[in-house]
């Protein structure tokens, strides 16, 4: 699925994979802004019935 | 006791600290229920912390299931856990199975247990992947019921059970056949983990199947140098997961425990974040990763 390049690219590869993670940490903190965190929040704070069996 | 279990422990007590359910059989309603831990621990557990990633990537999508007045609440919801595990894969890759995971603990105590040791067949790797495909994206997409919840031994493991022990102050609900079913899971795992290793990260989880997919390319990883290994397979013998190490390091199945690098006489594993570790490697000879 994703390809390392081999010796002299491993820098440049890291600085890409430096780059994808601050656009991943932006998104998802941009997304827990507008609603996804109070979406987990209001699901985490039920007793998950699926987790412990109850139909 | 080495230094990984020692985490391991302190991870797990961290995810379950809420001690004062004892007192109000309730559980934790605080914010810190709005952040993912980065390992499987389940928030049916009466003292958990933090909210179950899996759990809430299952929610993300059975939220699309409930139609278009959902749909941008889910929408923020899936990239908001989607980020957060993307996020640690993209870091740590499987560092988190290793050393934080409270599952991962269970299966390394348990499989210490004297019993007779059985391989994993290769071709069985490939569950926690169809595990992630259908139980947590494709089927809560399609009928808005949490699928892998529902069958996870984990949630019998560190829910259903401490729920059972100390029930809560609105009341148990009537246990019916598919608890049983799920504790007949939780049994068959928990036997599973004493006759091989680390059954469960290698065949059915499927947080440990997102995180595997960034082995390859996240900013932690390991090297081997060819030029100091002298091929003894210490390091093969030593892994949980079973891989060839000194051919394939980075393996998505490697859940980074660096048995192998404590292992390995020759000190030709390394592992870290530092690229100059990889610039002294580069000039070295290796096995592909």
């Amino acid at each position: 699925m994703f390809e390392i390049k081999e010796d002299n690219d491993l820098l440049t590869n890291r600085k890409m994979i430096l780059v994808a993670v601050l656009v991943v940490f932006i998104a998802m903190f941009l997304a827990a802004f507008f609603g996804g965190f109070s979406s987990i929040l209001a699901n985490g704070r039920t007793i998950c019935l699926d987790c412990i069996g109850i139909l | 006791m080495p230094k990984r279990r020692l985490l391991q422990f302190a991870c797990a007590i961290a995810a379950n600290p809420w001690v004062f359910y004892l007192k109000t059989r309730k559980i934790y309603q605080g914010h810190a229920k709005g952040l993912c831990f980065p390992g499987l621990n389940c928030y049916a557990c009466p003292f958990a912390l933090l909210s179950c990633p899996i759990g809430s990537i299952q929610h993300s999508f059975s939220l699309f299931h409930r139609g278009l007045d959902f749909f941008q609440k889910a929408f923020y919801s899936l990239i908001y856990t989607g980020g957060v595990v993307i996020l640690i894969g993209m870091i740590t890759g499987r560092l988190v199975c290793g050393w934080v995971c409270p599952i991962g603990l269970i299966q390394d105590i348990l499989h210490k247990i004297p019993a007779p040791k059985i391989r994993l067949p290769e071709k069985m790797k490939v569950l926690k992947y169809l595990t992630l495909t259908f139980l947590v994206f494709i089927l809560p997409l399609l009928t808005g019921v949490h699928w892998f919840s529902r069958l996870c031994p984990a949630g019998s493991l560190q829910g259903a059970v401490p729920l059972l022990i100390f029930k809560p102050a609105s009341g148990m609900p009537r246990l019916g056949p598919f608890f049983w079913f799920k504790i007949s899971i939780l049994a068959l795992v928990v036997i599973w983990m004493i006759l091989t290793s680390r059954p469960f990260c290698r065949t059915l989880c499927p947080l440990g199947a997102i995180y595997g997919l960034f082995n390859g390319i996240s900013l932690y990883r390991l090297e081997v140098s060819r030029e100091k290994c002298t091929g003894c397979g210490k390091c093969v013998t030593v892994c949980p997961v079973e891989i060839n190490v000194k051919d394939n390091a980075n393996s998505p199945e490697c859940v980074r425990c660096l048995e192998c690098k404590k292992a390995c006489d020759s000190g030709a594993i390394k592992s870290g974040f530092n690229p100059t570790f990889s610039k002294e490697y580069r000039k070295s000879k290796r096995y592909s990763s």
